[in-house]
């Protein structure tokens, strides 16, 4: 993979003019707005009154675990699905009556859904005959579609001919041959093996870039997700639980299950009570100071593994710091960085992340005390069912 | 997605009608076996379960089941085993000519019964065959057999070969492999091929017409003869019983086989 | 479930491939040589009683009253033989085209109803599948009647009487139903295997529903209509027994011509020649489906 057209930037900011003029296939994003919409079957709710904007150009991810509401959400934007209530407009114009083949939309399917009795450059002119373009034009179309994939060569192949990767890629290329406003994926890598789908992320985020089109993607796969995503939704039981970047929702997650969810976390509870400046919860018959405020007492408090710092037993705390004891359990060593396993006096688990270079000398089996930046403590409510959903 | 259409109403609708048709004109022959009256009138006005009694009998109606019922599990015997072999032969043999052997094999089904029927009627005739049991056993056997290998050679082809070598290595002879391992696996296949075969052989009318003598007759063969000479319902009564038996022997052979794949 | 995969591989849809045999691994297969001596007692069995047969009627054709190709030349000179042909073919046409009809959206509708009514939809077609030629064809003679019940239906709506029974109209109604079941099987089980998802990806790129089904939805489910076709068109080409109960004696087919010729005039020769014709026309739809088959079949199966 050479394209210098990969930002090295994880989340570069929403850009739809981005390599616009460069890509014959480039567009203008549309905006997408879901207001209070529900999809129900009989009792069951696979999406439960959920509301989001996607702004033009933006890439927008789906973020959930399986059953959560997010590709039945992909399919009412698709218009597969038709939505029980709430509104759905693109640029302004309702479409919730407007049947999938006019919703000009493009779609790349989980399993690519690639036409089998037709050749790739047939598969792509598919959308380019309904729409009755001309055979001059619809030569012109597909040749830069497959410059855009990468596939140049392969038109009169079949998709049986074609390993996964280069099937996902031509998936993408029907999808944006015709310039459509909104280019929707439901997991599209989701049958690809991890290397593959490393590089098939960075062509995507390439051709986002390139055609500055809204994306609005599918994925279980959290990294996925931080990798490509200007902002993400997170979806569970049918309703979105956040919005926000990537970095929004790792260093200020709205909800236990988000917390959870993205990234790698220590999570304390115990019962909150307001202090001047905050709250204190009570842990492990010790006071966790942190910023936040919240409604009731049960509190859940979230550290992210590299805010932790291990110590030697006898370290005193500075003020504006929180302290715990705990046991090492285990360390992981990944190269860049350090992972130890801690348990706390009540046995619930901790974890640090310690970045090499700034190693501490602590081995497992020793008795060490776990201090943080009290403003590093995100305060939430606490959530039982949420175990249930990562165990 | 789920919206009315049309277009969908008028599928469900044709296929209510064509479910329908399928089946029901079969049905017409049950409450006609129960007439009172000797003509073949539908609905009857009258009831009675005479013409059950005439079947019964009625030795020429007797001896037609008899005989179809004889040569139907002979062919079920004989048809079982040559295309169990002959299965077994074409999934693992690896000599030159077996794309024709198979093609063989299959070629009754596809060619004209009427054709098959003269020849075999002029063969018959040099050889005597003409109203044996062996004749009908042996004509009905060849018309049978690409409906077992069909069934067979599907399982075996399905059938994991690395567990005959396991059982070799667990001191099976090749015979007790086979008894032991091979043949309760495809053990579905081989039942499907021997009912296939049970059917085409009690089925069987074109080549039966001919092979027939008035002595041995089949039972299709002495139906063929009541529609076309009499009007006497003793046929619906024994069509009625003839539905009522495959319907059966289908049921019975689905259950079995869904248990069989259950338990596995 | 077993017998769905029965009924599809008689149909001729789900022929076992005939791929290479697996190698050889334990002693007894000697090579491949041993296994090949247990299609012997089948193969022998058919050479005696089946292309035996066959070939006398070839012989008989050439040979039975004098040799030479005087019985081909008597049927292709006869109007009349040419006639049966022609209403063989047609009657044969007839039949393939209307089961077609009644059986694609049947079949469709298999593919997308709920288990419970596709069981329902199945077992119609199954019953009948495996329920007796001669009853059915005898209930066909019941129905089919001047006076009979599709007569008495006609008449309530204040329809017919038409005369049925004894017409090319009967003898047509009575074949679709029972070769139905050879269409709808190899429809369903080519239908079953189209991906789900190629409908909504067709809409998706701006397909209207309609044009989605013929651009993507029917093309796929070809090699279901043809095997489908195929089969129902060589049986109705061969068929006696229906034609013979249902249809006219005046207006009979190639089968029941063959019929009268080596029963009722003891003609071996000339029954024997128009059964050559009847197999050779059955061979030669076979060869030119299997063509268009394979070629079908290498644009999507390669």
């Amino acid at each position: 993979m050479s394209s210098s057209a990969i930002s090295p930037d994880a989340r570069p900011a929403p850009a739809p003019d981005a390599g616009s003029g460069r890509n014959d296939l480039a567009g203008r994003g549309a905006r997408i707005e879901l207001t209070g919409l529900s999809r129900r079957y009989g009792d069951f709710a696979a999406v439960d009154d959920i509301s989001l904007v996607v702004e033009p150009g933006e890439f927008m991810t789906l973020l959930g675990p399986s059953g959560s509401g997010k590709t039945t959400t992909l399919n009412i934007i698709a218009g597969f699905v038709s939505p029980t209530a709430g509104s759905l407009k693109v640029d302004g114009a309702a479409i919730e009556s407007t049947p999938a083949h006019k919703r000009d939309m493009g779609v790349v399917f989980q399993h690519y859904a690639l036409f089998p009795h037709l050749t790739v450059a047939e598969n792509i002119a598919y959308p380019l005959k309904r729409r009755g373009i001309g055979k001059a034009r619809r030569a012109e179309l597909i040749r830069a579609a497959l410059d855009t994939v990468h596939l140049g060569e392969y038109g009169h192949r079949y998709p049986r001919e074609l390993s996964g990767g280069q099937q996902q890629r031509v998936a993408v290329a029907r999808a944006i041959v015709y310039g459509p406003r909104v280019l929707l994926m439901d997991e599209p890598l989701g049958a690809l093996d991890k290397k593959l789908r490393d590089w098939l992320q960075l062509e995507i985020k390439r051709i986002h870039a390139e055609l500055g089109t809204t994306f609005v993607y599918v994925t279980h796969d959290q990294e996925e997700a931080l990798v490509l995503s200007d902002r993400i939704a997170v979806f569970n039981h049918g309703r979105i639980e956040q919005v926000g970047a990537a970095s929004e929702l790792y260093e200020r997650p709205a909800t236990l299950f988000v917390a959870k969810f993205l990234g790698e976390s220590t999570v304390l509870r115990g019962e909150a009570t307001r202090t001047g400046d905050g709250s204190a919860v009570g842990v492990c018959a010790r006071a966790i100071h942190t910023p936040g405020r919240i409604e009731g007492s049960r509190a859940a408090i979230v550290v992210r593994p590299e805010r932790l710092a291990v110590r030697p037993r006898d370290h005193r705390p500075e003020p504006g710091w929180n302290a715990l004891p705990a046991t090492v359990t285990g360390e992981i060593y990944l190269g860049s960085s350090r992972k130890l396993e801690l348990a706390l006096p009540d046995g619930s688990p901790a974890l640090v992340r310690e970045q090499a270079g700034m190693l501490s000398d602590t081995r497992e089996g020793d008795e060490v005390t776990l201090t943080w930046r009290a403003g590093d403590s995100v305060l939430l409510p606490d959530d039982p069912d949420v175990e249930a959903v990562f165990t | 997605m789920r919206t009315f259409s049309w277009g969908r109403a008028l599928m469900w609708a044709l296929c209510a009608l064509v479910g329908a048709w399928l089946v029901v004109p079969v049905l017409v022959v049950i409450p006609l076996s129960f007439t009172g009256k000797p003509s073949l009138k539908f609905p009857p006005d009258s009831w009675s379960t005479r013409w059950y009694a005439n079947f019964f009998g009625d030795t020429a109606w007797m001896s037609a089941l008899w005989t179809s019922l004889q040569v139907a599990l002979l062919v079920t015997v004989v048809a079982t085993a040559l295309g169990t072999a002959a299965a077994l032969g074409l999934t693992r043999a690896r000599v030159r000519g077996l794309g024709a052997a198979q093609g063989t094999m299959l070629a009754p089904m596809i060619v004209p019964g009427v054709v098959l029927a003269i020849g075999t009627y002029s063969v018959f005739l040099k050889l005597q065959l003409v109203g044996s049991l062996a004749g009908f056993v042996m004509a009905h056997t060849v018309l049978a057999l690409p409906f077992v290998v069909i069934p067979i050679t599907a399982s075996l082809r399905g059938f994991d070969r690395r567990l005959e070598s396991a059982a070799a290595s667990l001191g099976a002879g090749g015979w007790t492999t086979f008894r032991t391992v091979t043949l309760p696996l495809v053990a579905p296949g081989v039942a499907s091929g021997a009912l296939f075969a049970f059917v085409t052989s009690f089925d069987e009318v074109v080549v039966s017409l001919f092979i027939q003598s008035p002595y041995l007759q089949t039972l299709p063969v002495k139906m063929y003869a009541s529609v076309t000479r009499e009007t006497d319902p003793t046929i619906a009564a024994a069509a009625s019983m003839i539905i009522v038996l495959t319907t059966t022997l289908v049921f019975a052979a689905t259950f079995f086989v869904a248990r069989r794949s259950r338990v596995k | 479930m077993v017998l769905d995969q029965l009924s599809g591989d008689v149909s001729g849809a789900a022929r076992p491939a005939a791929d290479a045999p697996s190698p050889a691994r334990t002693a007894s297969d000697a090579g491949g040589r041993r296994p090949a001596l247990l299609i012997l007692p089948a193969l022998i069995a058919l050479a005696a009683f089946f292309l035996y047969p066959l070939a006398l009627v070839a012989w008989n054709a050439f040979t039975d009253p004098t040799p030479g190709l005087g019985n081909f030349v008597w049927f292709f000179s006869e109007p009349a033989n040419l006639a049966t042909l022609g209403r063989t073919f047609t009657t044969a046409l007839w039949v393939t085209a209307v089961s077609l009809l009644l059986s694609y959206p049947y079949a469709y509708a298999m593919t997308v109803a709920g288990p419970r009514v596709r069981g329902l939809l199945m077992m119609l077609v199954l019953l009948p599948f495996w329920t007796s030629l001669m009853v059915r064809t005898f209930a066909w003679v019941i129905l089919l009647q001047d006076t009979g019940v599709i007569n008495q239906l006609l008449g309530a709506v204040g329809l017919g009487p038409f005369s049925l029974i004894r017409t090319q109209t009967g003898v047509i109604i009575g074949m679709v139903q029972l070769l139905m079941p050879f269409m709808v099987l190899p429809l369903y089980a080519v239908m079953s295997g189209i991906d789900g998802r190629l409908l909504p990806a067709a809409r998706s790129l701006g397909a209207r529903p309609a044009t989605a089904f013929v651009t993507v939805y029917m093309p796929l489910s070809l090699p279901g209509v043809s095997a489908g076709c195929l089969t129902v068109f060589i049986s109705a080409l061969g068929f006696y027994i229906t034609p013979a109960l249902l249809g006219s004696p005046t207006d009979a087919l190639i089968s029941q011509q063959i019929f009268t010729q080596v029963n009722g005039l003891l003609k071996w020769g000339r029954g024997g020649a128009m059964g050559v014709v009847l197999l050779g026309l059955t061979l030669v739809m076979i060869a030119l489906l299997a063509v268009s088959l394979r070629r079908a079949g290498r644009r999507v199966s390669r």
